[in-house]
Order: structure tokens, then sequence, then C-alpha cells
């Protein structure tokens, strides 16, 4: 009697077992699929702006920036100064001119889809839509550079438009 | 004896469908690309569209912890200028109004609701402010993103399709 009982318990056992099993498999199985060294999250460290040599900080000093590479080949950035002034009304659709010219002076954000070259380093990115909207639907190239957690960044059409943006990143990690 | 081990089966059974069948998101369902279908804001009984009929956006959940979210309204004219920095007053108004973005990290309360940590974005005023009360439902490829609490009042209903 005890015996079919545990009979019983291991039958069930058995039967749930490779669902769950199945299930861990599937999520390792969404991991990249191009084997990129962009590919992750990646945490602003500087923003320069060179304009024939002469290099200023594109959103102050110690910018806020996040850069998602998927691996699946989406992008998605956003960009802002350290510390932008707050809004008198707290409602972002009634900034007054000067704290919209802060907000737009002081920040970018833009999205799409990327694809890279291995041999030269570049990428292209298909920028789906940005703050800026000069930049919509824009093919831009860009440069980077892996170092172990380190990105270097070339941009070579900066959104102020001339000079180029050389940005350094670092990797998130868990 | 026996009833007692049927019994032990059956509940290892019920934890099991509970976990599948719980209608909490979970980072699993989260974590990916998705793209914005549609933003419906309700205010006072009335709905519309804040970013226009067929805005563009997307919503990016890493498994680091880390999100993005961008909303533009299409048809933005470009800045005469092509300088980010020289906008006319105009053309900072419409691009400050007309698209949403922020950044930083997401968290999954144990009632299943999502909290946003914000890092920085184009609204100065939620820079480190903690976003609370988000759901999100996803079946299949379709979330249904909520925010009871809309930047421009209201609450937010936010169809999104995950990228393939």
């Amino acid at each position: 009697m005890k015996r079919n009982c545990a009979v019983f318990t291991f039958v069930i056992l058995a039967l749930i077992a490779p669902a769950l099993i199945l299930g861990q498999t599937k999520v390792q199985k969404s991991a990249p699929k191009t084997a990129n060294q962009i590919v992750g999250t990646w945490k602003a460290v500087a923003i320069t702006l060179d304009q024939n040599g002469k290099k200023t900080d594109l959103y102050g000093p110690n910018p806020k920036g996040i850069t998602i590479f998927t691996p699946d080949g989406y992008f998605a950035r956003v960009i802002t100064r350290s510390a932008l002034p707050k809004f008198a009304s707290n409602n972002r659709e009634t900034g007054t001119p000067e704290e919209n010219k802060a907000v737009v002076g002081g920040s970018v954000a833009l999205f799409g889809t990327y694809t890279c070259n291995a041999a030269d380093k570049t990428c292209m990115w298909n920028v789906e839509s940005s703050t800026f909207p000069n930049w919509i639907g824009a093919v831009q190239k860009r440069i980077f550079v892996v170092n172990g957690d380190e990105m270097r960044e070339t941009n070579p059409t900066a959104s102020t438009g001339s000079g180029q943006s050389l940005n350094v990143w670092k990797r998130v990690r868990k | 004896m026996k009833v007692r081990f049927v019994g032990v089966v059956l509940f290892v059974l019920a934890m099991v469908f509970a976990v599948g069948a719980n209608a909490q998101v979970t980072k699993k369902q989260l974590v990916g690309k998705w793209s914005v279908v549609s933003v419906v804001n309700e205010q006072d009984g009335k709905k519309w569209e804040p970013f226009g009929p067929h805005p563009l956006g997307q919503f990016i959940f890493t498994l680091d912890g880390n999100f993005s979210i961008n909303l533009d309204t299409p048809g933005r004219p470009k800045f005469a200028s092509n300088n980010r920095l020289t906008g006319t007053a105009e053309e900072n108004k419409a691009a400050m109004v007309g698209y949403q973005a922020q950044f930083g990290t997401y968290t999954i309360g144990p009632d299943g609701s999502i909290t946003l940590h914000i890092v920085g974005s184009n609204f100065p005023n939620w820079d480190g402010v903690d976003l609370k009360g988000r759901t999100a439902q996803v079946k299949g490829d379709e979330m249904t993103w909520k925010n009871p609490g809309a930047a421009v009042g209201g609450s937010n209903v936010i169809m999104l399709k995950r990228a393939k």
C-alpha cells in the first residue's frame, strides 16, 4: 500500500518535472541570436562634443544616460543633463519657453533598430523616432569600440548640426 | 495513508497550476522590447489619444532590471536650424509636449504592480521619483499597460506588441 502511494507520487512528479525543465530551456533559447559585444545596457560616463578640436561636455558634467542594445536588433537611448530645472507648473505640457528650451537643449532620446559590421566596428542606426525631430527616419553611422566594460562611441553626425560627439559608456552589470 | 499521499500530490499540482494561471505579470513576461500600438488617456470619463492616433513608441525591460520608455507623436516639424540647441520656442514646445522619454530601473511588487525608479527623463519633475502603481498584463505577444497617474492627468491605457 505504502509502496503504491510512493510510485503514484513519483509518476506525478515525473510528469511535472519535464514541464518545468522545458520552461527553463525556453528562456535560455531566447538568449542572444546575434552574439555581439555591444548587446546589453550601458550607462553614460562622458558625452563630449568635438568641434574642430574644441571639446565641450554636450550635456554638462556628469550626464545621465542609458543606451540599450537588445540581442534582436533594437536600441534605445536617453541622455539628459545631470540636473534639469523642474517645471514650476508640474505639468510637462505647460512649460515656459525657458523650461522647454532647457529640456530640449539638455536632453536627447531616440530609439529604433541597429545593424553592425564587425569588420570595421561600425553600426548603422535606423532612427524610428527621437526628441530631436531632424533625426526621425535618419540612418546614422556610429562607431563602437568595446574594451572590457567600457564602450567608446563616435557619432560623426551630432545633434548640434556640426561637429562629432565622442561618448564613453560603462556596461551595467546586474 | 493513501488518502494523505493523494492529498499531498493534489496540493503540489494545485500550487503548480496556481503559479501558471496567475494574472500578475512576471519579470520573465516583461523582459524584452515592446512596440507601442495605442495610448488612450481617460479623464473625467472622456477618452483621447495624447500621442495622436498613430503613436510611435518603444518600451524595453532588461533582465538586469533597467528600462527605457519612449513615446512620440508623429508629424512634428524638423528644427529649421538643424541644431537641437537652437530650436524656436514652438519647435521646443512641440518636442517637449510631443515626446516622452524616461529611463531607470524597475521592480515588480508582491501585488504585481510595477514601480519605475526614474533616473532620467525629459520631464525634470520626475527625476529621482518612484512612479508607482503601473500594472501590466501580458497575453501572448500583447501587453496592456495601465498607468493610473498619467503625466497629463487621468489614467493611461497603453497597448503594446512584443517585438519578434
